[in-house]
């Protein structure tokens, strides 16, 4: 039996022990979704939680999730960062509501708990009673009622958190090959462009599956080879680490590269079609090292992608079995100058939920998920 | 299956291998 007990049998049963063939029901399976909740996203793992940029000054904070969970984020008065789980300790009420802000401290709307920028509980409403008659009994102690903390590491201005004291250190957690890919795309001070959401209609895997697949990529994304944007031709290779769980693959503009395979395969390889405005694929290798493409995931939710000279975090926050929200946060730099910015935000039109490159990729999970609710055979990678 | 049936880092991209290190992760923490 595994180190999880008896509940590990309540999980959907896998056909092999290998990695190719995947049950269709890990997609479906409403006691499968509670297992990723409990053991992956609250399991010793390191979730994306903001960037650093995003709370400069004390008492700055951000509301996000990490899963279902709803976790806020903050800048205390000695500058260091904390993250705590998102409900009163009291009764389990939403704490923060806006997105981010800047408090002095944070109070519960529903009885008046107060809890310090560390999350540690300061204050009860009526803690002695009224008139003497009330209040809590003389045992009640509130340092045994601060916020569930997490642990807190940042990696080149990305902040992350996980629910487990045992969870190793976050560079061990990503392998020394992903950390120096993080470190390749934000090697100076980020800011950030603009951001948006879009809501897939299909279960999380789906998407996390898509972009760690360099296989579809420039064919379904036709206007990546059409335009000889990133074809599998052109030099580039993948780097996962030792979990499996983390990865980057990159990509090399090389427009000589043999295309042989891609004319023989009818990938719309040899096009006529022209850009009437080519200015939105024009690019400047910015990194020095001809990488035009690098798609890099942090298991389990995180995307850091450098396409071009667009660059931003994505986030994958499970809501439900059969959607997903997928968070994009555009970033530039401080030290970009007006150029760099307007080339950055019209290369922009090639990614997020409209993108002429990963419009596609929004809708494909769905196509997947129709065809997962109606079998119970295998899918095979 | 594309790439092979591992998932190691490879110096091509034609390949599904990063895709079975997400399996390879998850099944580990699940537990099945």
């Amino acid at each position: 039996m595994s180190e999880h007990g008896a509940d590990a049998m309540r999980g959907v049963p896998w056909p092999s022990n290998g990695l190719s063939e995947i049950p269709f029901r890990l997609y479906t399976d409403p006691e499968q979704y509670r297992l990723e909740q409990e053991r992956i996203f609250k399991g010793p793992t390191w979730s994306f939680l903001c960037l650093a940029a995003e709370i400069p000054n004390p008492g700055d904070y951000v509301a996000t999730t990490i899963g279902e969970t709803a976790v806020v984020v903050t800048r205390d008065a000695a500058g260091g960062i904390n993250a705590f789980v998102n409900r009163c300790a009291h009764r389990g009420n939403l704490l923060c509501f806006e997105r981010q802000g800047n408090v002095n401290e944070i109070k519960c709307i529903y009885h008046g708990w107060t809890y310090d920028l560390t999350g540690k509980l300061t204050g009860v409403a009526f803690e002695r009673g009224v008139k003497r008659q009330g209040g809590m009994p003389p045992e009640f102690r509130k340092d045994e009622h601060d916020l569930a903390r997490l642990k807190v590491a940042e990696l080149a201005g990305l902040v992350f958190g996980s629910f487990r004291d045992d969870a190793p250190d976050l560079e061990s957690y990503l392998g020394a090959q992903v950390v120096g890919g993080i470190r390749r795309v934000l090697n100076r001070p980020a800011r950030i462009l603009g951001r948006s959401t879009q809501v897939l209609p299909n279960n999380w895997k789906l998407y996390s599956e898509n972009t760690k697949d360099t296989y579809h990529a420039s064919i379904l994304h036709l206007f990546l080879t059409t335009f000889r944007i990133n074809r599998l031709s052109m030099p580039g290779g993948i780097y996962i680490d030792d979990s499996g769980g983390n990865h980057f693959s990159q990509a090399k503009l090389d427009y000589a590269a043999e295309d042989a395979d891609y004319k023989r395969e009818g990938l719309r390889a040899d096009s006529d079609l022209r850009l009437e405005d080519p200015s939105v694929i024009e690019s400047v290798d910015e990194y020095g090292d001809s990488v035009s493409v690098q798609i890099l995931t942090i298991f389990p939710s995180m995307i850091l992608q450098q396409f071009r000279n667009t660059i931003a975090v994505r986030v994958i926050r499970p809501r439900g079995l059969e959607k997903t929200e997928l968070d994009w946060i555009h970033l530039g730099f401080e030290d970009d100058d007006e150029a760099m910015t307007e080339r950055r935000l019209r290369q922009g039109n090639m990614v997020g939920a409209a993108g002429y490159i990963s419009m596609e990729d929004g809708c494909v999970g769905g196509l997947s998920s129709a065809p997962c609710a109606s079998t119970t055979t295998t899918a095979g990678w | 299956m594309m790439g092979g049936y591992d998932a190691a880092s490879q110096p091509f991209r034609s390949s599904e291998a990063a895709i079975r290190g997400f399996w390879k992760k998850y099944r580990a923490l699940i537990g099945n």
